[in-house]
């Protein structure tokens, strides 16, 4: 027995009031709860709409929709983070180690147009704070896709701001950090080193982002 | 699921053989399939499967496909060109797996004298 358009919408409504917001987890529970309501009024029309309901949801557990998007916020994070931290050690191998080190020697160079290096580490990681925050603005322009939120998008922009973290504790510890360890060169240059790691995080994040948007567009067929 | 922790690490592989065999399968279908294949033996509760299909589609190895059908949008998943190839040595794997039990199970009387 198949479902009204409206008793569909009902279930689509009672899916997102649930909590649940992504669009990827709203179509595939909508369409199973469906399914298995269909399933359940064939084999016993007598019972009610609420009743198949009821019978269709309970088969998802106690901890019914939110468990399973629990689990898949858990496979995305980990996914992305295995994901993103393989496109770093790229950088880190043959040929793109050059590139990296380079950048870390053209980092430090810049160091001697400053008197202070206090002063150049400020402003290096005001820079990755900069890069940081546009990074968050972009999450709050792009988390919708055609008025849709998805969960991968969504822990793929998350993931993204593992530097802002660090660009505070260098801005605002630098100091006592110097008072402690002196002025010396390897001091800089391992400042340099993280801003570089923290600049391929903000390069390989937004690379693995858009691939996240390409591919739901394409899944979801949408422009 | 009916008998849990046997068949808990198979679930994946049991997903991939199916879509190996159907080409593209929803998350409803393929619990419905799985009581049709085993006579009702196997229960593929909602609670295992849509995290299996979700780590299987975060590791390449399924594809999702988005139609409109009856009012309603389905997912669809489907193997991907790797997820093909993963399939053949997880089903050497499980092969090996029950051959192996099943020595230790049932083991062949020794007529050596």
């Amino acid at each position: 027995m198949k479902l009204t358009n409206q008793q569909i919408q009902y279930i689509s409504d009672y899916i997102a009031s649930q909590d649940i917001k992504w669009y990827e987890l709203q179509v595939e529970l909508t369409d199973h709860m469906i399914s298995s309501m269909e399933e359940f009024w064939t084999n016993d029309p007598e019972l009610t709409f609420h009743q198949v309901k009821q019978y269709a949801e309970d088969k998802f557990g106690r901890n019914g929709f939110k468990a399973i998007e629990k689990e898949r916020t858990k496979i995305l994070r980990k996914e992305h983070r295995n994901c993103h931290v393989k496109l770093i050690k790229e950088y880190f191998k043959l040929p793109k180690i050059l590139l990296s080190v380079l950048a870390v020697f053209m980092v430090y160079k810049s160091s001697f147009y400053f008197d202070d290096s206090v002063v150049f580490i400020r402003v290096l990681f005001g820079i990755l704070l900069g890069f940081s925050v546009f990074s968050i603005i972009n999450w709050y322009r792009f988390r919708k896709i055609n008025g849709k939120r998805f969960l991968s998008l969504e822990t793929a922009y998350i993931m993204n701001n593992s530097t802002l973290s660090i660009s505070f504790y260098s801005i605002f510890l630098i100091k006592s950090w110097k008072d402690s360890v002196g002025d010396s060169y390897e001091f800089i240059i391992f400042f340099c080193s993280l801003w570089v790691l923290g600049i391929l995080v903000q390069i390989t994040g937004r690379h693995l982002t858009n691939k996240v948007v390409t591919d739901i567009k394409r899944q979801y067929q949408l422009s | 699921m009916k008998n849990s922790q046997l068949y808990k690490g198979s679930l994946n592989t049991i997903i991939m053989k199916l879509l190996e065999e159907n080409g593209k399968m929803y998350g409803y279908e393929i619990t419905q399939k799985v009581k049709a294949i085993t006579q009702g033996e196997l229960n593929i509760t909602e609670g295992a499967l849509y995290p299996a299909l979700h780590k299987l589609e975060a590791e390449g190895i399924l594809d999702v496909e988005i139609e409109k059908v009856d009012n309603r949008m389905r997912k669809y998943y489907k193997l991907t060109e790797a997820g093909t190839k993963e399939t053949v040595n997880r089903l050497a794997e499980l092969e090996d797996f029950i051959r192996n039990m099943q020595s230790l199970v049932n083991p062949r009387p020794n007529l050596e004298f």
